[in-house]
């Protein structure tokens, strides 16, 4: 891997860190978006469910971004119809990740409402969450990987062609 | 600029000029222009057709990919004189009877036509010669020694009026010129051809005075193969090896009592394992295998290049080990080496991987192709790959790529049952099998016998030198469009 690939990697996962773990709270806590519901059950369904989805979905990013660049490190390929055909495991990768998120999500949200006190607003902050979240997955898995795949891979993620020919690469 | 002259004498002497054009192609000589010129009673023998073949391709290889003078691939260029044939002006007359007109020697000159019985039995008077000298010196000599360089000269448009004024010409620019001559003196025409024509060459020019400015070299070929009785047909008068030592001796005899002052170096090769050899008496079915002795025989320009001029001496080289050639045995061996698997490694690159790639990109749309190869964008403008311009250069460097692994394949097992220099044996019928079947790694490709780590292997891939290719920034000239492509292969590879 070369070190220019290391570096937007290290980059492009300290920006999604920064927005998953710093601004998208900061969002939320303040609250910079027009919720209906009291601090108390904000903070409650923070803690419960918002907090821990971000959470699973951080460390489910990291480990789906290793996943890929392990692939994509170690593949060697002899022709381009091979390298096409990893796409069906990008995006593999990628709907296994989304899939893990919602489920971490929906589940937490079922626990949540059918407790001894639901929480109320619910579904209002859940409706607002879950763009946030499809938001992290993109930023946690997408970014990385399109921007600094080593080798044979590096255009196999969407878009990575333009987004490398933007930043200089 | 240095001009080399190279003039194969005979069927062998062609496979020594075949081998000559592949190393120019490679960069072997330096910057120097190869001027071709085969000898060649025998116009359909299948070893002269070969390499004026492969000559041609290399000429139109390096007409499409000669811009780039940052790289030794073709980087240099030749000039081909095409086939002269001895018997171009009897072409009416097909036996020695009849080129000589017996009839007229037993009015005019009966003891004359004593002599020409005494030397020549009644089947070589009567053998047609439209296939060449059938092997047999004295046919070669007696039909050679009739030749005049002036004569020639003053046909207008003529093989040999191009190639000594050519040599004139260069000599009067103050260039580098040598003349290397190719012959085995176990045959016909190069047993004849080799002493015939270099004496005339070097009469003409010492006329002149201007024999003391080139080099004036040639690589003897000695017996290196065999065969048994001609397969083709009631022949009564053919090559047969029980001959050949008979014929090397009288040969070197020759040499060695006239052909003092007439060259500069004269390098013999030959090999004790005779490499057996199909049969046949002269035609384009006469094409036998390019053998490692044919490239010995061409390396020996580039030593002559370094020789004195006007001292006339003898060289030879011997292998290590009789079993096997390594690559130390070959003289200048880091050099030769660095520049034959070289050769070797970017023919294979591209014949069996890159050209099948650009058949793909242009079958499946560039940009679709790109995603999956990097490396495409680097030359190619996505939007406009213009193939049609591309087309022809392609097609003329994987005719090239082919004839020079097919001619290495051959070089490679040319010495027993292994191989040598090379491991080409897998590749099979390289002329058939390249359609479809891709190749990636390069590690075995060479035979050196140096052990390489695992992870070594494992990197010396075409994978990982794509990756090197869209990386990498390039400092050729050109360093774009299929031609770029091939130099940067030819570069890293």
């Amino acid at each position: 891997m070369r070190a220019k690939n290391f570096i937007t990697l290290i980059t492009t996962l300290g920006l999604a860190s920064i927005f998953v773990l710093v601004l998208q709270p900061h969002i939320f806590q303040e609250p910079m978006i027009p919720l209906s519901m009291s601090s108390r059950d904000l903070d409650t369904w923070w803690s419960n469910i918002f907090s821990p989805t971000t959470n699973i979905i951080f460390v489910a990013g990291l480990v789906t971004t290793l996943i890929w660049f392990i692939k994509a490190t170690t593949s060697k390929y002899t022709k381009s119809s091979d390298v096409l055909g990893a796409r069906l495991l990008w995006w593999g990768i990628f709907w296994g990740y989304l899939l893990l998120s919602f489920i971490a999500f929906a589940g937490l949200n079922y626990f949540a409402n059918n407790s001894n006190k639901p929480i109320k607003g619910i579904f209002e902050a859940s409706l607002w969450s879950a763009p946030f979240l499809l938001l992290d997955v993109i930023l946690l898995f997408w970014l990385p990987t399109a921007s600094s795949t080593p080798k044979t891979l590096r255009y196999i993620p969407p878009f990575s062609m333009s987004l490398r020919k933007l930043i200089g690469d | 600029m240095r001009k080399i002259y190279v003039i194969g004498i005979g069927g062998s002497g062609a496979k020594c000029v075949e081998a000559s054009i592949f190393l120019h192609c490679l960069g072997v000589y330096g910057e120097a222009q190869l001027g071709v010129f085969l000898v060649d009673a025998d116009s359909s023998n299948g070893n002269s057709q070969r390499t004026q073949i492969n000559l041609n391709n290399s000429i139109e290889c390096y007409e499409n990919f000669k811009q780039v003078r940052e790289s030794d691939f073709m980087s240099a260029g030749f000039k081909n004189y095409g086939v002269w044939n001895p018997l171009a002006d009897v072409v009416h007359e097909t036996n020695l009877q009849d080129i000589f007109n017996k009839p007229a020697l037993n009015v005019n000159s009966p003891a004359l036509r004593k002599l020409f019985d005494a030397l020549y039995s009644p089947q070589e008077q009567q053998a047609k010669l439209d296939v060449g000298f059938r092997g047999r010196p004295p046919i070669g000599s007696i039909i050679m020694s009739r030749t005049n360089l002036d004569d020639l000269k003053n046909i207008q448009g003529a093989l040999w009026q191009k190639l000594l004024t050519d040599i004139e010409t260069d000599k009067g620019n103050g260039e580098e010129v040598i003349i290397h001559l190719f012959g085995s003196v176990f045959g016909g025409t190069g047993a004849s051809g080799i002493p015939t024509l270099a004496t005339l060459l070097s009469n003409y020019f010492q006329d002149k005075g201007l024999r003391s400015g080139f080099h004036l070299n040639a690589s003897v070929l000695l017996p290196y193969f065999g065969f048994e009785k001609p397969q083709d047909a009631e022949q009564t008068i053919f090559a047969e090896t029980k001959f050949f030592a008979l014929n090397t001796q009288a040969a070197l005899q020759y040499l060695t009592e006239n052909a003092n002052g007439v060259f500069d170096t004269v390098y013999l090769v030959g090999n004790e394992a005779k490499e057996n050899y199909r049969s046949f008496t002269g035609g384009a079915q006469q094409q036998n295998n390019a053998h490692f002795v044919e490239l010995y025989a061409a390396m020996a320009i580039k030593n002559g290049l370094e020789q004195p001029i006007g001292q006339t001496q003898v060289a030879y080289i011997s292998r290590t080990n009789k079993d096997g050639l390594d690559w130390e045995d070959l003289p200048e061996s880091q050099y030769m080496k660095s520049k034959l698997a070289k050769g070797v490694r970017f023919a294979y690159a591209w014949l069996f991987n890159f050209s099948l790639e650009l058949d793909s990109a242009k079958q499946i749309g560039a940009k679709k192709f790109a995603t999956g190869a990097p490396w495409f964008l680097r030359f190619f403008d996505l939007k406009n790959p213009d193939w049609e311009s591309h087309a022809r250069a392609k097609e003329v460097l994987d005719k090239w790529t082919r004839g020079f692994l097919i001619w290495a394949q051959q070089i490679s097992g040319s010495f027993g049952q292994g191989e040598q220099l090379f491991r080409l044996k897998s590749l099979g019928n390289i002329q058939a099998n390249q359609q479809n079947n891709y190749r990636e790694d390069l590690s075995e490709l060479i035979n050196d016998g140096l052990i390489q780590s695992a992870a070594e292997r494992r990197n010396d891939c075409l994978d990982n030198f794509k990756n090197q290719l869209t990386d990498q920034k390039m400092q050729l000239s050109q360093p774009t469009g299929l031609v770029g492509l091939a130099h940067n292969i030819f570069y890293i590879i």
